[in-house]
């Protein structure tokens, strides 16, 4: 019986970390610029790799003065990763900004690198 | 006249098909990589966007330096139509080097023209008036610039003309 217990603890356990939020590259990008949509700066820069809370203090400032205004996203769709190693990946996602700047769209397509570390995948900004 | 009606009708299925196949970005983009795939670099360069200097047989060579016999099995992740004549696909495909390097990724965009679409982006010449520079800070432009941004004309013809007559003195 103790150890039916501790194969579906084990079970469950393996279950949640296939889950989280950092668990693959796509569900990363996806938190991050939910993150941003909902304005939410300072969770959207934990998404980017860092070593200390200086350096996570100055993309949170980076992300409110790069997204706020007319700037701001309003939709985005996750396409999809293709992995350079087991440790790092490319996703490419699209945007659409509230208003483009005159001349410009308001829709975008951009790959964004990420790096695996400690079993969490991260944004990779350096 | 049997021979010119059946010219006529080959003649138009082969733009048929030539337009069917880039009736949109993402038929666009499947029939450049279909082609690069199969090492018909003349006919992906086909699908490229011709502009004024454009040479099919100079675009296929870049083309076959660039993707000859690493390309493969590429995949369409998507495609965004950004405006009304322009679209940005996410194409991902793996290399004759995969297991070392791993999959590659990149932007391909593209233009319609009429009704077609073709592989590329139209030159836009940057327009100064055009931007939007309402909301920005000018002495922010100046220490971004990292120099002094006030230029006092009068003190600069004043200056050129004391050099010119600096140097005609030692002449």
């Amino acid at each position: 019986m103790k150890k039916i217990k501790l194969l579906i603890i084990g079970l469950l356990a393996i279950v949640f970390a296939g889950c989280g939020e950092q668990s693959n590259p796509e569900k990363t990008v996806k938190a991050f610029h939910k993150a941003i949509y909902e304005k939410d700066f300072g969770t959207a820069a934990s998404y980017i790799l860092s070593t200390n809370a200086e350096e996570q203090a100055a993309y949170t400032k980076m992300l409110k003065d790069i997204y706020k205004g007319d700037n701001a996203i309003i939709n985005f769709h996750v396409y999809g990763a293709a992995f350079s190693t087991k440790d790092a990946a490319k996703v490419a996602v699209s945007t659409e900004v509230a208003k483009a700047p005159k001349g410009m769209s308001a829709k975008d397509v951009m790959i964004i690198p990420l790096v695996k570390s400690e079993g969490s995948w991260y944004i990779n900004l350096q | 006249m049997k021979r010119l009606s059946i010219i006529i009708v080959a003649v138009l299925a082969v733009l048929l098909v030539a337009c069917s196949s880039q009736k949109d970005p993402k038929s666009a983009v499947r029939t450049y990589f279909n082609a690069i795939e199969n090492e018909e670099f003349y006919e992906a360069a086909c699908v490229c966007l011709q502009d004024g200097n454009f040479n099919a047989d100079a675009k296929a060579q870049e083309l076959r330096g660039r993707y000859g016999k690493i390309l493969k099995h590429f995949r369409i992740l998507g495609v965004e139509q950004i405006s009304e004549t322009e679209a940005v696909a996410a194409v991902k495909y793996k290399t004759a080097f995969s297991e070392a390097t791993g999959d590659e990724m990149e932007l391909v965009h593209l233009t319609k023209v009429g009704d077609v679409w073709f592989v590329g982006k139209k030159a836009q010449p940057f327009n100064f008036e055009d931007m939007d520079w309402s909301g920005m800070d000018e002495d922010a432009i100046g220490d971004a610039l990292g120099e002094d941004t006030d230029l006092n004309m009068e003190e600069a013809e004043e200056e050129a003309v004391a050099i010119a007559e600096e140097a005609a003195d030692e002449e």
